[in-house]
């Protein structure tokens, strides 16, 4: 349903008539703004659609006050909320209509409320009371339960579809827009022609009983003849079925009895047995490693307290010249032997002085492996020197504590493949014996049902055979009884009750069908309206039973969404709903059921961007166009920021505004639209009672 | 020459050694001297550095006392003149070649008996890892 004008008239805040046209095109989108300061009719257009279509009043008077207070008592007044829409190619205009008088009390009495039909004349508009032609049309093309969704109102429709409170109602709304209950209409009426026909052909029989009661025995004999083929190929189904699994099990015992069926098993058994070999193989180097760093720290680390006090000594050696020799002690033995000096001074008795200091330093003196020994002690004990005993002392430490961890390692895995072997080794023994025992019993099973079966079958077919020469004569009887246009009219009845019980079977069929494709195509509509515009990453999720929204965000279900997420959701949810009806539609008439008013919907969104942060308040806005044949988005003054004003803009059809005529200017009444600055105030003198009129803006 | 006493306290430790007659799969020693030496370092570390003056039995043959040429042909002098260096703190022991054969045999008798001691408390197939343990916790 796609509104071309929507009149409100002296209707709540609204002040004489108030005409909202909108651009109606076959190809184009179209998307309508009206920008309203707080309190200035915004929310009230929503009330005045549901006054419309349904009758329902909102709480308070419904006249305008200040069309009220410009009457006299008694003077009567018409209010109403009046529109024009299409459906398909056809074109509705009505209104409902206030009748009221004003009081001596200054207020209004309705004295009736009147929906009407509206005709277009040469002389004007002709307004007839509604004969229930336009009440159905509504019911059927926006039942109460979906109003909402259409015709949305911020927060309200949230409230109801993440509180799951709308269950039944959008169950049941759903079922109307389906035409559910003309269908199960369909099925009941098809059901009584099935009975209708069943009683015919009873009163058909009547007419001659010897007739009727050999139809019947051959209709019985027809039913067991029948009844017995199907036992009888039952019977041979079952008998087959028993010997091919007698001769698959006799396979399977045969397969294991030649170790065929554990071939799997042995073969990682055997898997197992060498990873444990190696694993023991690489053990054993591993500990031959572990032995031959032993040997080799040649016990350094256990030394660690000695290099210090070592090296203070050679230290001190350095010091007193000892260390390197400069003369080595074999050297001087040798002078003191030979009695003489290098330079040819006598070392005997006779030059004791001298003798005895050659002596001295002889005593003194190192050997030359001595020497070569302490130099070697002395470089390793030197901290910047590769063989140093202390890196030396560390690097065997460390090693063995990475060897025996690694040793550590290869043990707990030989453990492991060590038992898993042995499991599988205590699988094959059991298994063996087990599974033939199991397989035997199951084959003797199959051989009893194969032999029991085998000889149903042969009593059946005995049977068959016989009722079979019964029916033969029996059918002989019927036709020496009956004529031939009898027996004709008899087929044809029976004919049409069959044919009768399974359209109802298809019918109910169908009804199932369209159920259960409400759930897939609103999660399709809905995964792509909005799992591609959310900014966290969360899925959207139709409930199959309520068909109500929720997200999914880390695997977990989540119903209460809030803020900018939740108005996304909901939006998401009500474009796919309208989907839903697209597709039924269009499934619907490719099958030649011609629904007719299914197809396209409009939508009024109220306080759309209220609960939403900049983020999904601009994320909204970029979403909304083109979301559906017609949108009329309501707007605050409060939500009219650039983020909202900028991507919505561009897709602009129409422009209004509500001006607020009061004593006070309301909070934020001027906005921007297209770099125009709009003035949403009127103001009025002291004592009047402020109302609100509708005015289009200008887009250039 | 100076020579090197076995000390009967290494007696369980000798199979460990690859020159045994009845060496053990496990042999970690590639000589009599390097055993000797890696009971000594033990000994050294168990006694601070001063040597106990306990009474000590040694094999008058099987295994035949070692030549001091041995624990220089086997690079194990320096390592010698370490620990002497050390336990004495006076370069006089570097000429001292029957005094580095008696520190030695004393630490080596030390470091056995410990190591011995080591052998009975675990079992024979673990004991190079008990050592290795050890040598671990020097770090």
């Amino acid at each position: 349903m796609i509104f071309h004008r929507l009149e409100i008239s002296d209707f709540l805040v609204f002040k004489g008539k108030n005409t909202l046209t909108f651009p109606v095109t076959d190809d184009e989108p179209s998307m309508v703004v009206v920008l309203a300061p707080n309190n200035s009719g915004k929310t009230t257009i929503i009330k005045a659609l549901r006054f419309l279509l349904y009758g329902t009043r909102p709480p308070g008077e419904l006249c305008n006050h200040a069309a009220v207070d410009e009457l006299r008592p008694g003077d009567r007044l018409n209010a109403w909320v009046g529109a024009t829409v299409s459906v398909g190619n056809r074109s509705y205009t009505f209104r409902r209509r206030i009748d009221a008088r004003k009081t001596k009390d200054g207020a209004s009495e309705i004295e009736n409320v009147i929906l009407e039909q509206t005709q277009h004349d040469r002389g004007g508009d002709v307004y007839s009371p509604d004969q229930g032609e336009i009440t159905r049309l509504l019911n059927s093309l926006v039942p109460e339960a979906l109003f909402d969704f259409f015709y949305f109102q911020g927060e309200t429709l949230a409230d109801k579809l993440l509180q799951r409170s709308a269950h039944s109602s959008i169950g049941e709304a759903l079922a109307t827009l389906l035409h559910h209950k003309q269908w199960i209409r369909a099925a009941e009426a098809v059901d009584a022609v099935h009975a209708k026909l069943a009683e015919d052909i009873q009163d058909l029989s009547e007419v001659d009983r010897a007739y009727a009661d050999q139809l019947k025995l051959v209709t019985q004999l027809e039913e067991k003849v029948a009844q017995s083929t199907r036992e009888s190929a039952e019977f041979e189904q079952t008998t087959r079925d028993a010997a091919a699994e007698y001769e698959s099990l006799g396979r399977q015992i045969l397969d294991i009895s030649t170790g065929k069926s554990f071939e799997d098993v042995a073969k990682k058994l055997d898997q197992i047995r060498k990873e444990f070999i190696d694993a023991g193989n690489q053990t054993g180097r591993v500990e031959t490693e572990i032995a031959q760093t032993i040997g080799d720290s040649r016990g350094l680390p256990f030394f660690h307290d000695a290099f210090g006090a070592a090296r203070a000594v050679l230290d001190s050696m350095q010091r007193e010249n000892l260390l390197p020799a400069d003369v080595v002690e074999g050297f001087l033995q040798r002078l003191l032997d030979h009695q003489r000096c290098l330079c040819g001074r006598s070392l005997n008795e006779h030059e004791a002085e001298a003798r005895a200091a050659v002596e001295a330093y002889r005593t003194r003196a190192l050997s030359q492996d001595v020497n070569a020994a302490l130099l070697d002690l002395l470089d390793r004990l030197s901290p910047n020197v590769q063989r140093n005993f202390t890196k030396f002392a560390i690097s065997a430490a460390q090693g063995l504590e990475d060897q025996l961890l690694r040793r550590k390692k290869l043990l707990l895995r030989s453990k492991e493949l060590e038992s898993q072997a042995s499991t599988l080794e205590d699988e094959i023994k059991r298994s063996n014996h087990e599974e033939v025992l199991r397989l035997q019993t199951r084959q003797k099973e199959a051989l009893r049902r194969k032999d029991d079966f085998g000889e149903k079958r042969r009593k059946t077919e005995i049977y068959l055979g016989q009722q079979k020469n019964m029916l033969r004569e029996a059918k002989d009887v019927l036709t020496r009884l009956g004529g031939k246009g009898f027996g004709a009219r008899f087929d044809k009845l029976t004919k049409a009750r069959i044919q009768a019980g399974a359209l109802a079977e298809l019918i109910r069929e169908t009804i199932a069908c369209l159920k259960d494709s409400f759930q897939s195509i609103l999660q399709q509509n809905l995964t792509l309206l909005y799992d591609a515009n959310v900014t966290d990453g969360s899925k959207a999720r139709v409930d199959p039973e309520s068909l109500l929204p929720a997200i999914e965000q880390r695997g977990r279900v989540i119903h209460n969404v809030g803020g900018g997420q939740r108005q996304l959701l909901v939006l998401a949810h009500i474009v796919s709903l309208a989907r839903l009806r697209q597709q039924l539609h269009a499934e619907l008439t490719a099958l030649g059921i011609n629904m007719g008013k299914l197809d396209d919907q409009s939508f009024f969104l109220d306080s759309v961007f209220a609960p939403a942060d900049k983020n999904y308040g601009e994320r909204i806005a970029h979403f909304l166009p083109r979301k559906a044949r017609q949108i009329v988005v309501l707007v605050a003054s409060q939500q009219w920021e650039p983020w909202v004003s900028e991507p919505l803009s561009p897709h602009i059809t129409r422009a209004f505004k509500c001006v607020l005529a009061s004593e006070n200017p309301p909070e934020g009444h001027t906005m921007k639209l297209n770099g125009k600055t709009i003035e949403t105030y009127r103001p009025l003198k002291r004592g009047d009672a402020s109302y609100s009129v509708l005015e289009e803006v200008p887009l250039q | 020459m100076s020579r090197v006493r076995v000390p009967k306290a290494a007696a369980p430790l000798l199979i460990y050694c690859k020159t045994n007659a009845q060496k053990r799969a496990d042999a970690c020693f590639g000589s009599y001297a390097e055993l000797l030496m890696f009971a000594a370092a033990v000994g050294f570390q168990r006694y601070q550095g001063k040597p106990p003056g306990d009474r000590i039995e040694f094999f008058d043959a099987s295994p035949d006392p070692i030549d001091l040429a041995i624990f220089k042909n086997q690079h194990l002098f320096p390592q010698l003149l370490l620990m002497g260096l050390a336990s004495t703190g006076s370069h006089a022991i570097a000429r001292n070649e029957e005094g580095l054969c008696a520190l030695l045999e004393r630490f080596a008798t030390a470091g056995s008996q410990h190591l011995a001691q080591t052998l009975i408390s675990s079992t024979p197939d673990s004991f190079i890892f008990t050592v290795a343990h050890m040598i671990v916790q020097q770090k």
